[in-house]
């Protein structure tokens, strides 16, 4: 079977697809097994590591001060970087990030800043003299497709799990002192989940895959995943097409609803990481 | 620093709010203090020639040819290693030793006094190359020639050691993807503080082995690679200002320290040969039914074709 799947790879993978199972046995709207855990690194101020089947996240979130843009003297930064690291595939190389990388890093940050999560107004400390800025660096372990929805449970983990350190600010002297002892939790309304998908064109139909394995992706003829439709507790926060086979309008909207669905689960899991993560 | 377009930027005068809090400005002898718990052992428990345990799992990363994450308490290593691959580039003449690149890469949230830059800094590279000199003379380079053999390492959490952590996560790395060596190798870290020798350091303590004193005490950091039969030091790593004689002592108690993590990397690897081979075995198995079942078709059908 092996030998098969590296010498015939389309062949392969249409005969596994024509009789309504996936190469690795699930349905077509099954997702993989997620394990997440929240504040693992200790030297990050918060952090969360995903696994969604064979594909790992860590994010990072790091806490500096500065002062604000003069023209938007009352917001704080947010800045989010998403890292996909040579070392978790052969298809990412050293160097500065790929096109592709900067593509997964621009989507999650759109979804992010449009879903409106945080407001940029509580990470201000003193107007137009001190606000926060939180650094989410989120690196990829181990590539296996669905990039982007790892990314953004990941990154809404670290984010749900922050707490500010209490800052005191001299106007006068303008001196800053910081008391790491006493926390406030970060507000943190919504929760953006996205959901990826691969369409592929089978003879009679296309068929739309949820949470595609990276060969699934390839097979799929996108870089990446083809559709990804992402839910902030009933509401939409952006859809994003690239490439792939078309879908009827039908078929969007069941995949719109099968997203949905999906959404109010991976809620849940956050919801019940964060939960066992405070009650330890 | 030139802006980097590539990625999303913050403010340029950012600082982390660690310099502000009430514990950032101490000086060198309440740091000192701070190392020891109230019976004169370090501050957690151990002795001063006692290392971490280590942690180690192989095969994490399935992408990877050979992968390996190794554990010393709070420093946290994952490394990976890919199939050798055509060099390309430069001119294209033929050589007969393969190529390794090694690259080490913190994470930006890795450190525990500042954010790290996203692009490689020169602290990464010098890391890189120290790393590369200690692996390379144990793989047997003329097996793959002309072509070139990548391992990349992310450095996670660092809590001290993370040098010798990387280079221990990439000899498992390397025997997990079958590559020809001569032997396995460790190493390990240790510092020097006012003239106490602390193996395996933690971050506060190579913190403040690298800090300059008034008075002429030894201080510094020392990492050993070494081949374990061949008893082959691929890698001293000096920083610091030690006498030669403290040298030798450091040197002693590392070759000790390494030899210690031998027993734990052969039963890992005898370990991994053995579930390989059950893996292998159920595959075979699976192949051969297949195949029956396949050549049991083949025979229907010619049957069915002669009877038409």
């Amino acid at each position: 079977m092996e030998e098969y799947k590296v010498l015939q790879p389309f062949k392969y993978f249409n005969d596994h697809i024509s009789v309504n199972v996936r190469p690795d046995g699930r349905k077509f709207d099954q997702q993989r097994s997620i394990k997440l855990n929240a504040n693992s690194v200790n030297t990050a101020d918060a952090s969360s590591l995903i696994k969604c089947g064979k594909t790992s996240v860590v994010c990072g979130i790091s806490l500096e001060l500065a002062t604000p843009k003069a023209e938007e003297p009352d917001n704080g930064f947010l800045v989010t970087n998403v890292e996909l690291l040579p070392l978790c595939s052969s298809k990412f190389k050293p160097g500065p990030p790929s096109d592709y990388a900067q593509v997964v890093n621009n989507t999650v940050n759109d979804i992010l800043k449009n879903s409106k999560c945080i407001d940029l107004k509580d990470l201000c400390i003193v107007s137009d003299k001190l606000a926060w800025v939180l650094y989410c660096d989120i690196a990829c372990l181990e590539y296996d497709g669905s990039i982007i929805d790892a990314c953004l449970a990941t990154l809404m983990t670290s984010l749900k799990t922050l707490s500010l350190p209490h800052v005191i600010y001299d106007i006068e002297t303008e001196e800053i002192k910081v008391d790491v002892n006493i926390r406030h939790p970060l507000k943190v309304t919504g929760l953006p989940v996205a959901t990826s998908f691969v369409i592929y064109q089978s003879p009679d139909s296309n068929v739309a895959l949820m949470d595609p394995t990276s060969f699934e992706e390839e097979m799929c003829g996108g870089n990446g995943a083809n559709l990804v439709v992402c839910w902030n507790q009933g509401l939409l926060c952006g859809i994003h097409k690239f490439g792939g086979a078309t879908l009827g309008t039908d078929g969007h909207k069941k995949l719109l609803n099968v997203a949905k669905e999906r959404s109010k689960t991976i809620e849940e899991v956050i919801n019940t990481c964060i939960a066992n993560e405070t009650s330890e | 620093m030139p802006l980097d377009y590539r990625r999303f930027n913050g403010p340029e005068d950012s600082v982390s709010y660690k310099q502000f809090s009430t514990n950032f400005t101490r000086s060198y002898d309440e740091l000192f203090k701070g190392l020891f718990d109230e019976n004169g052992k370090r501050i957690d428990g151990r002795e001063f020639t006692e290392a971490r345990p280590l942690y180690t799992k192989t095969n994490v990363i399935s992408q990877a040819k050979g992968s390996a994450y190794v554990e010393l308490k709070n420093t946290k290593v994952v490394c990976s290693v890919f199939d050798p691959r055509e060099i390309v580039g430069h001119q294209n003449e033929y050589s007969i030793y393969g190529q390794i690149y090694c690259e080490v890469k913190f994470a930006p949230f890795s450190c525990p006094r500042r954010r790290r830059g996203l692009a490689p800094d020169t602290d990464e590279r010098a890391l890189s190359a120290n790393f590369k000199t200690a692996i390379q003379t144990a793989i047997q380079s003329t097996k793959f020639r002309n072509f070139q053999m990548d391992v990349f390492v992310y450095i996670l959490e660092h809590d001290g050691a993370c040098l010798a952590a990387a280079i221990n996560a990439a000899c498992l790395a390397l025997t997990d993807a079958v590559v020809p060596m001569m032997d396995i190798f460790s190493a390990r870290t240790a510092a020097v503080i006012n003239n106490q020798i602390f193996v395996d350091p933690t971050e506060a303590e190579e913190n403040l082995a690298l800090m300059p004193t008034d008075n002429e005490t030894n201080h510094g950091i020392i990492t050993l690679t070494v081949i374990d039969h061949l008893r082959n030091i691929t890698d001293l790593q000096q920083i610091g200002s030690i006498d030669a004689d403290c040298l030798i002592k450091v040197i002693d108690i590392l070759l000790e320290e390494c030899a210690k993590l031998m027993p734990l990397f052969k039963d890992l690897i005898i370990d991994n040969v053995f579930e390989q081979y059950k893996e292998h075995q159920v595959y075979l198995s699976i192949k051969k039914q297949v195949n029956e079942e396949l050549s049991n078709k083949v025979k229907e059908w010619t049957l069915i074709v002669k009877d038409k």
